[in-house]
């Protein structure tokens, strides 16, 4: 059955639903019953939403060091089709990145699922674009799309140390709060590993040309530690 | 004042590891879709994240909304602690709908609800008759009689119900 929820405010503010069930998402029905309440009711109807779960018959769990396979997709408006205009990240427990490429093509744009806002994730074909990893690769910031595969205790490592933090946050005077926060920012923002590598690139391409003097590579170290987040 | 549909389906697919631990992932699909084409794909993208996670997937929730984009104001006065409660009958089990913040106007001298005003014939004709078999209780059968409407408070217990609740 599906599940209506018809939600309510009053002039406390104070926020409420009421719930019906339905056989089929049928508007008609829908609008007909929320205009029926709108008769009876003193308060605002602020917004209305229906959902139904399906249960689904999968394998039996197994393994947990897979980690998390994360997609993103850029999402283009039709009527100006050169500017990615929303993302659509999607990320799946429990996978990794080789096996969430299958989600490329078919499963995903084939089958007309678009980004949050409503934008196409047409004209993605499979192979195209190039897979990132945390592990091996760093993200390209000209493709249209990229993965990251975060190790599971990474993860969690992330998670609860962001937590920790937040706590302590609200226990510091302001100045050392702000600094947390920032650092709370930074946690999830993460490194610029793209930056790091183009540097160490370039060092490396300056001690095999033998063209570097010692100025030149201690600046580029400076950026990278920087970059790191060193003092 | 209208509602305003949210321009997409949202599918909410909800997994479980070896460690019994939960996890969920969001996919859309566009809204101007027929449900049972939202139902399809919604199920062949639930095939192919059981192929690439090794997670157990449990199952997926469609759901849909719409935001009024103007909401006219509350009532003065207006409380959604202050309930009108309507117990409908599918066959002889019964389930309820409760109105929040009922209307005073619609509330008799002894507790019981209206049943005679228009609004409250216009929702017994939505729920019973103008649609019918759409609306149901929670096992899908449908709602065929008014069986109480009252008005209740949150922490209106069976003893303070109202003695009449049907006028």
């Amino acid at each position: 059955m599906w599940r209506l929820r018809v939600w309510f405010q009053d002039a406390s503010g104070t926020r409420s639903y009421t719930g019906a069930w339905l056989r089929s998402p049928n508007e008609t029905a829908i609008f007909a019953f929320v205009e029926a309440l709108r008769g009876l009711s003193n308060a605002q109807i602020t917004h209305v939403d229906i959902s139904r779960r399906y249960p689904y018959t999968s394998q039996v769990p197994a393994g947990r060091d897979r980690g998390i396979g994360m997609f993103v997709q850029g999402a283009y408006n039709p009527d100006n089709p050169d500017v990615v205009a929303d993302a659509f990240p999607m990320w799946v427990p429990e996978s990794g990145l080789y096996a969430i490429r299958d989600l490329w093509g078919y499963p995903i744009t084939a089958r007309g699922f678009v980004s949050r806002a409503g934008y196409n994730m047409d004209g993605v074909l499979p192979e195209d674009g190039e897979p990132q990893s945390l592990d091996n690769e760093y993200p390209d910031d000209t493709d249209d799309y990229y993965l990251i595969a975060i190790r599971r205790n990474f993860w969690h490592r992330l998670l609860r140390d962001a937590r920790m933090y937040n706590t302590l946050s609200f226990t510091l005077p302001d100045q050392q709060a702000r600094r947390v926060r920032l650092d709370i920012r930074d946690l999830f923002r993460g490194i610029p590993m793209y930056e790091i590598l183009q540097r160490l690139d370039t060092i490396i391409n300056l001690l095999q040309d033998n063209a570097a003097n010692t100025d030149e590579i201690e600046q580029f170290l400076l950026q990278i530690i920087a970059a790191l987040g060193g003092p | 004042m209208a509602l305003v549909p949210d321009p997409v389906y949202t599918v909410t697919y909800t997994f479980q590891d070896e460690t019994g631990s939960k996890a969920t992932t969001q996919a859309y699909i566009r809204q101007g879709i027929v449900i049972d084409d939202v139902i399809a794909r919604a199920n062949a993208l639930a095939a192919a994240l059981r192929n690439v996670s090794n997670a157990q997937l449990t199952g997926y929730t469609i759901s849909r909304g719409w935001t009024e984009d103007a909401p006219a104001g509350a009532g003065a006065g207006s409380r959604v602690e202050r309930k009108g409660r309507t117990i409908w009958l599918a066959d002889t089990y019964k389930t309820r709908i409760d109105i929040p913040s009922v209307a005073t106007g619609q509330v008799l001298p002894d507790g019981a609800l209206n049943r005679n005003s228009v609004q409250f014939l216009a929702l017994r004709a939505v729920l019973l008759t103008d649609f019918i078999g759409d609306f149901t209780d929670s096992r899908g059968v449908s709602l065929d009689a008014l069986a109480a409407a009252y008005e209740s408070y949150v922490r209106t217990t069976p003893r303070r119900q109202p003695t009449r609740k049907l006028s």
